[in-house]
């Protein structure tokens, strides 16, 4: 009875949302729309499951001393300021601390990571992008290829690069991608029909 | 780094053992710490109570010996039966032959016999035979009946073997002293010899059949008890020794064994052989120089075995060794001439230098000799190992981290090299997005996601701006929302910045967060006010918004499109929102999800698509207007051709690794 349910439950949603993906019935309709409001719901009360969910491992870290607290100290108290001053402006996140914080704390930061990936992914290219192989060559090849193009897009040469950057992406490598997808969305379908009969229940464990 | 001072390979600070050749990298400690024992193996030191080396495992107390009095006796298992263990169909019988014994009884079961050895063992009444014979067959039991054949068997083997036993006058085989190890006092030996001698010269000594000699047959002391063989097979095999003459009598010496002669028969060793060609022509540098030996005559060498000639060196001078106590005397400072200040240390530690005699015995070719001789007599210190410097590694990667930064800031900066407007010609799905735009009518309303994370604002900010002026331009009603919380911020950030002044739910309208990711798409496309109640800034109902009149469905918007960041979300947007009929698509993502749009953008499910900052140039250069992305399209075009040069000289320089 525990998996029974669970798997009932999970056939006839799937089976109402689906049906109405393909078929036009206007009592079909208001039930999947209401089924899938349930599901903002759920995935709206996931934000709020997480948020103790933090709290608990940070508190944890605090009261044990284990390595790295303060920084749990510092991440529990910035959390609880952005939303205390979120909930009490009348403005909300667009409140002019919220506004403050994201713009000029969260905002720089995370550019910031990710602007210093451009000098690791320079030094694995200097140590780990060689041409071993054949198809490590061709590889060089190709990347050196569409390089060029983008790199010449400053230069009166740059038409005939751009040209063949432009025919690797629209070509060979949309060939591949096309049949990578083909492929993610037969197992999509396979995955689904798993799901809807029952056969795999992520949900029931 | 510990550098071993056999081999030279460099270990981690710290160890106290090589990891190649697992010689001692620390020196042993001379001090015993109380409470400790020192092992004898390894030298490390270790607590009273242990037994063996908690490092090797060496026994660090010796073993306990037990003597044999001491030890307990083992042998075969006592014949006992405990009263428990009895089947009840054996209760009886028992009682009855308890009965019948009386007086005598079988023996008591408390004394238990354990036999030191099988010949007690044998000896053991395992049961009064007597009382097993007169026990009629049928009341026997199983158990009993097979012990009655078992002794039956026994007595039959036993009659057999006093048939086949040898006589009493069966001559004992005297064991000689060298088997039994045994010496002979020196009186002894000198009076026996004469002895034997003169009996043997005798003719009634020769060989009387009971009395075959002493040499001929030899038995080892184990077998000296049992009779091996019957008397007549013994003398059977015997030679006639009435039929020996005594001229024809064997000298002493042939008497001996096979082996036996042929170690007499070994020759003093004669002169070693003369050594082999090949090795005549192995130098000895050592005996030149350090004992003027002069070298032997070279023989004709051949070219080739020529150019294998180690060139000739003069190997360095080693300083002259002096004895322990001549060392221990100070020859400097205020401390010369005194002895014992500092206890010289014994060679003990300096591993021994192979020794070359021995070398030289070995079989191998000459120049391969050669060429080790050489090696090992040059050799003075350990080999050095190059172990690549961490420091110029960093500073290597510093230096391309340096180049490539400042290829990104100097064209910022100063505005070098010019971006040239309309070469090259804008891609096909760049054209297509701007003829899409181009396209919508006036105040059209456009639907707008902000489908990226902060981290990637870099990039897909400078794709939608171009995109955001565009429709502005062109006067459309812009609604924004998004798939990933900060997205709402994003956007209203960019807006506020392009339009300037511009009339909040009229002309656009920020739609907020929808939760769910395809789910929340699904319902914003079966119907907005299922995904989105109330707008983002202000808090209040879409319906209270102009813009929103009249939008119920995906296919209200004239225009959706898509700034996304990562592959997940572009994907949902086509699969829930664009396969509805009516719905138009058009994604402006980061360059490096081109490949993912392509096919959607061939297969027609997209109209448009700008990937990347060059793209994003392109799409400013058909506006009309290159500001913001034709500023710094440049310097990530330079950063792109900097990274490009590095990965080419890594190839053919073969840097790092």
């Amino acid at each position: 009875m525990k998996k029974v349910i669970p798997t009932l439950v999970a056939f006839i949603t799937g089976i109402i949302v689906l049906a109405d993906f393909l078929i036009y019935n206007p009592l079909l309709d208001q039930v999947s729309n209401s089924l899938l409001n349930w599901a903002l719901l759920v995935a709206a009360f996931a934000f709020i499951v997480g948020l103790l969910n933090v709290l608990i491992v940070h508190f944890t870290r605090i009261i044990k001393r284990e390595r790295g607290w303060p920084y749990s100290i510092v991440l529990v108290l910035a959390m609880w300021l952005v939303i205390i001053f979120g909930v009490l402006d009348p403005r909300g996140p667009q409140g002019p601390i919220v506004s403050w914080v994201f713009r000029y704390v969260q905002y720089p930061l995370q550019a910031t990571l990710f602007a210093m990936l451009a000098f690791f992914a320079l030094s694995a290219g200097y140590r780990a992008f060689r041409r071993q192989t054949v198809d490590a060559t061709i590889m060089l090849v190709a990347a050196s290829l569409v390089f060029l193009g983008q790199a010449m897009l400053i230069s009166e040469w740059g038409k005939w690069f751009a040209a063949i950057k432009d025919w690797i992406l629209s070509v060979p490598t949309v060939a591949g991608m096309r049949g990578i997808l083909l492929g993610v969305s037969l197992g999509v379908i396979a995955t689904g029909l798993r799901l809807l009969l029952g056969m795999d229940k992520p949900y029931a464990d | 780094m510990i550098y071993c001072p056999i081999c030279g390979t460099a270990n981690r600070d710290g160890s106290k053992f090589c990891n190649e050749c697992g010689a001692r990298l620390v020196p042993q400690e001379g001090v015993h710490e109380k409470g400790h024992t020192k092992c004898p193996m390894c030298g490390a030191l270790n607590p009273e109570s242990n037994e063996v080396c908690s490092q090797c495992g060496a026994r660090l107390k010796p073993l306990v010996s037990i003597p044999p009095e001491e030890l307990p006796l083992e042998g075969p298992a006592p014949f006992i039966k405990e009263a428990g263990e009895v089947k009840p169909e054996e209760e009886d019988f028992l009682a009855r032959l308890r009965e019948t014994v009386g007086e005598e009884g079988p023996p008591e079961a408390e004394e238990v016999f354990s036999p030191a050895t099988p010949e007690e063992a044998r000896q053991v009444p395992v049961f009064p035979e007597e009382i097993i014979k007169e026990i009629p067959e049928e009341e026997i039991p199983d158990i009993l009946a097979s012990l009655r054949a078992k002794v039956r068997e026994e007595e039959a083997l036993f009659a057999e073997e006093e048939e086949e036993a040898p006589p009493e006058e069966m001559p004992r085989v005297e064991i000689p002293s060298w088997v039994t190890g045994e010496e002979r006092p020196p009186e002894e030996k000198a009076e026996a010899a004469p002895e034997e001698a003169p009996e043997e010269e005798k003719p009634e000594v020769k060989a009387p059949p009971e009395k075959p000699p002493e040499v001929e047959v030899f038995r080892w002391p184990e077998e000296e008890e049992k009779p091996a063989f019957a008397e007549e097979e013994i003398f059977k095999e015997l030679p006639a020794w009435e039929e020996i003459k005594p001229e024809a009598e064997m000298p002493p010496e042939e008497e001996l064994p096979e082996w036996l002669k042929e170690a007499e028969e070994v020759k003093p060793p004669e002169e070693a052989p003369p050594p082999a060609e090949w090795l005549k022509e192995v130098e000895l540098p050592w005996l030149e120089e350090e004992k003027g030996v002069e070298a032997p005559v070279m023989a004709e060498i051949p070219p080739w075995l020529e150019a294998l000639r180690p060139l000739e060196e003069v190997p360095p001078a080693a300083p002259p060794r002096r004895p322990i106590e001549e060392a221990e005397k100070e020859e400097e400072g205020i401390l010369a001439g005194l002895k014992g200040v500092l206890k010289a240390q014994g060679a003990v530690a300096i591993p021994e230098r192979p020794a070359f005699s021995e070398v030289a015995e070995v079989p191998i070719k000459k120049d391969l000799l050669q060429s080790f001789l050489k090696l090992a007599y040059t050799r003075s210190s350990p080999p050095s190992i190059k172990v690549p410097s961490r420091r110029r590694g960093r500073r290597r990667y510093w230096l391309l981290y340096l180049v490539l930064f400042l290829a990104a800031l100097v064209p910022l900066v100063v505005k070098w090299p010019p971006m040239p407007v309309g070469s090259p010609p804008s891609p096909p799905e760049v054209r297509d997005f701007f003829e899409v735009v181009e396209g919508l009518p006036s105040h059209s309303p456009v639907l707008v996601a902000f489908d990226y994370e902060p981290y990637m604002a870099g990039e897909m900010e400078a794709v939608a701006r171009p995109v955001l002026t565009h429709l502005k331009n062109r006067g459309c009603k812009v609604a924004v929302i998004s798939l990933v919380p900060t997205g709402p911020a994003l956007a209203q950030g960019i807006w506020d910045e392009i339009a300037g002044s511009y009339s909040y739910g009229e002309d656009f309208v920020n739609l907020g967060y929808v939760p769910g990711r395809e789910a929340g798409l699904r319902a914003l496309a079966s119907g907005l006010g299922e995904a989105v109640k109330y707008e983002y800034v202000e808090g209040k109902p879409l319906d209270s918004f102009p813009l929103m009149q009249g939008i119920n469905k995906a296919s209200d918007w004239r225009l959706v499109v898509i700034l996304a960041g990562e592959p997940s979300t572009i994907l949902w947007w086509i699969e829930q929102v664009g396969s509805l009929p009516g719905v138009r698509l058009a994604a402006a993502v980061s360059a490096g999800l081109k490949p993912y749009v392509m096919p959607y953008y061939q297969s027609g499910q997209l109209e448009g698509v700008i990937a990347g900052v060059p793209e994003a140039a392109h799409y400013e250069d058909l506006l009309g207007s290159p500001s913001y992305v034709t500023s710094f399209a440049p310097a990530q075009a330079l950063a792109v051709l900097i990274a490009l040069l590095v990965i080419l000289a890594g190839n053919l320089f073969g840097g790092g690794g």
